[in-house]
């Protein structure tokens, strides 16, 4: 027990909760956006899975920063195809959803064990030490030693709130996720504004695992992603389809998973951990039912095609 | 037809004219462009050539005995929740929690065992079904309240409780009294359960048991099921709640009981995988069976008897995989076809709906 009352566990605890959080919560900014237009994209664990491919691909030719704008890239790429196949053809969107999630994964890495035959040396971002900053205790090696990227997710989070609220795409695309039928009679081009979003949450998806695989652990494997896609779909729930809740859930998560390594990798403190990794999902759930559930969720979503 | 086709009706009629019908043989359609996937990915990315890889498939899944015997055990719990699945999705639900049902199913089963082990085998295995299927459908309750008081739609609320159970499911084995007190042991799992438990096996030498006979029950009761006016009322529900309502079917009541039902076949699943083949409660018991099965039922259309072909054809995609693995070729070029079969499936079926 006590480790708890330790500055340096809390400061290690929250420091590792910012990098953890980052690649779920800008990939669930994506489906965020997503989200808002009226698509459900059940796919972002496999579209998470291609872009932590893509990054490491694009990390060894391009370095880190090259990895993160391949794997974009290729999470776009995942996105066209599956407006293609949602909005454009008018395949069933939980379906498809699942069988991106499926298939992705596999994909990825399929090629990754085709194209390496060993791990490829990647350099992930370093901690950036801010002088003067980093001794403030608790503050200082939590927000002032850190890789600059971290700092990503507030930027990318204000972008997102800004183009929702602030420009007229972002109107159209709130139009289309609460009232397609009434955005359609007032000339509001649903489709296409449903498959411009899908395709920019495909990027974000796929920066997301870029951001994983080249940005902070600086390898591949079958496990990176490791369900990183369902969370981050759990955290536009728990975020009441909010941009402004998406950082303070996706630290929170962050932290949470921070806490449990720290614990069990220090053998246990006597909390069951295992119940504690139940506990984002549980709140999860209570927001869904109580939080005005339905009031918040954009109407058209999941039905899309009713 | 089927509810997927249903509710893949487009959202406006302008687009409807655009789009001239699919070949006569969609089902043929869908095959070859898995093989050619299959095949293009082989070809492209390793050295294994296009002969070679379809024999080892071929072999690996169906050649001999014991690759068709294993790959009819791994198809047994994709029936069973494939149908179960089905039924829920003939009414326009998706039941995405098969996972955790399939794990509540699978605890309740463990303590069955537990408290009646010393019983005759018989005995314990027919409780413990009873005991799996309410646990299964026990599951399910939550997300049915849920979306009837507060509106929930039942996809979030059955795939949030997965990752809920997962980890309770984990806290369980390394807590409670379900836990296997071997200090050997590295990951938490479950006592060993007693041997007379296990269920006997069809073939000798194999792993296929009798929990596949199981699963042929399962199929042909869901499919006369479905023939009766039960089974009519779930497709009037699914094509047009509407008219279903004014024909006297009372739509949301149907949706909860097929719900329920769908995640009782969960259940089951878990107790067969639980007696058939891990004898004892792990975190890898279901492996994500909950999640394919649902495909499965996508794949085959929601027909039971289809979907029972289709639980054969991914168990084959995962044996003849192994066996490709073997010969160089990863084995997770399976789930890649899956995803396209399932993708093919999806267009198909939007297509007839058009028709």
């Amino acid at each position: 027990m006590s480790q708890l009352i330790s500055l340096e566990f809390w400061e290690s605890v929250l420091g590792g909760g910012l990098r953890l959080g980052l690649p779920v919560g800008v990939a669930a900014a994506g489906e965020l956006i997503g989200e808002r237009s009226g698509t459900l994209n059940l796919g972002l664990e496999g579209t998470m899975s291609i872009g932590a491919l893509g990054g490491v691909v694009g990390a060894v030719s391009l370095g880190a920063v090259g990895g993160l704008l391949l794997g974009a890239l290729a999470g776009a790429v995942v996105g066209l195809l599956f407006a293609a196949l949602v909005l454009q053809r008018r395949a069933n969107e939980v379906v498809v959803g699942f069988a991106v999630s499926l298939g992705g994964v596999g994909l990825a890495t399929f090629l990754y064990r085709t194209m390496y035959a060993r791990p490829p040396r990647i350099v992930p971002f370093k901690a950036v030490d801010l002088p003067g900053l980093r001794s403030i205790p608790l503050i200082g090696p939590v927000l002032f030693r850190q890789p600059l990227v971290v700092w990503l997710l507030p930027l990318t989070l204000a972008a997102v709130a800004w183009v929702l609220h602030r420009t007229r795409l972002g109107l159209e695309l709130r139009a289309a996720g609460d009232a397609p039928q009434a955005a359609l009679a007032r000339g509001v081009a649903v489709n296409r504004v449903r498959t411009a979003a899908v395709i920019a949450a495909g990027a974000l998806g796929g920066l997301g695992g870029a951001l994983l695989s080249a940005g902070i652990v600086g390898e591949f494997s079958d496990q990176l992603v490791g369900g990183r896609g369902f969370v981050a779909l759990v955290l536009v729930i728990a975020a009441r389809w909010r941009p402004s809740l998406l950082l303070p859930a996706a630290w929170g998560i962050g932290a949470l998973q921070a806490f449990q390594l720290k614990v069990q990798t220090s053998g246990g403190i006597g909390l069951p951990v295992e119940l504690l990794r139940a506990l984002p999902y549980l709140v999860t759930l209570i927001v869904l039912a109580v939080g005005v559930g339905s009031a918040n969720a954009p109407r058209a979503l999941g039905r899309l095609t009713e | 037809m089927s509810a997927v086709a249903a509710i893949a009706t487009p959202l406006s009629r302008r687009q409807r004219g655009r789009q001239s019908a699919a070949g006569a043989l969609p089902t043929l359609a869908v095959g070859a462009g898995s093989l050619a996937v299959f095949l293009v990915l082989v070809l492209w990315f390793t050295s294994v050539g296009a002969g070679e890889a379809l024999s080892t498939f071929g072999r690996g899944a169906f050649g001999g005995v014991d690759p068709i015997s294993e790959t009819l055990t791994r198809a047994v719990p994709l029936a069973i929740i494939g149908v179960g699945a089905g039924v829920a999705l003939r009414a326009g639900v998706f039941n995405v929690g098969g996972e955790s049902q399939m794990i509540a199913g699978a605890v309740a089963a463990t303590l069955v065992a537990r408290w009646f082990g010393g019983a005759p085998a018989v005995a314990v295995w027919l409780l413990a079904v009873l005991a799996a299927v309410v646990g299964g459908a026990a599951w399910a309750v939550v997300p049915a309240v849920l979306w009837v008081r507060r509106g929930v739609s039942e996809i979030l609320s059955t795939l949030l409780i997965n990752f809920v159970t997962t980890a309770l499911l984990a806290w369980v084995l390394a807590k409670t009294v379900l836990h296997d007190p071997d200090p050997t042991v590295i990951t938490p799992q479950g006592r060993q359960l007693p041997a007379h438990l296990d269920l006997p096996l069809l073939i000798h030498g194999s792993r296929l048991h009798i929990g596949f006979l199981v699963a042929v029950v399962a199929v042909f009761a869901t499919a006369w099921t479905l023939r009766t006016a039960t089974g009519f009322r779930i497709d009037l529900v699914g094509a047009n709640p509407r008219l279903a309502a004014q024909a006297g079917v009372r739509p949301t009541r149907l949706r909860i009981e097929v719900l329920l039902i769908s995640a009782a076949f969960a259940g089951l699943a878990g107790a067969v995988q639980l007696f058939g083949l891990s004898h004892r409660l792990t975190t890898g018991l279901t492996g994500g069976v909950g999640y394919t099965g649902l495909l499965v039922a996508v794949l085959g259309r929601s027909k039971p008897l289809v979907t029972a072909v289709a639980a054969v054809v991914f168990a084959a995609l995962l044996t003849g995989g192994e066996a490709l693995e073997r010969a160089g070729v990863p084995r997770t070029l399976s789930a890649v076809v899956q995803m396209v079969l399932i993708i093919g499936v999806a267009l198909a079926s939007v297509t007839e709906a058009r028709r």
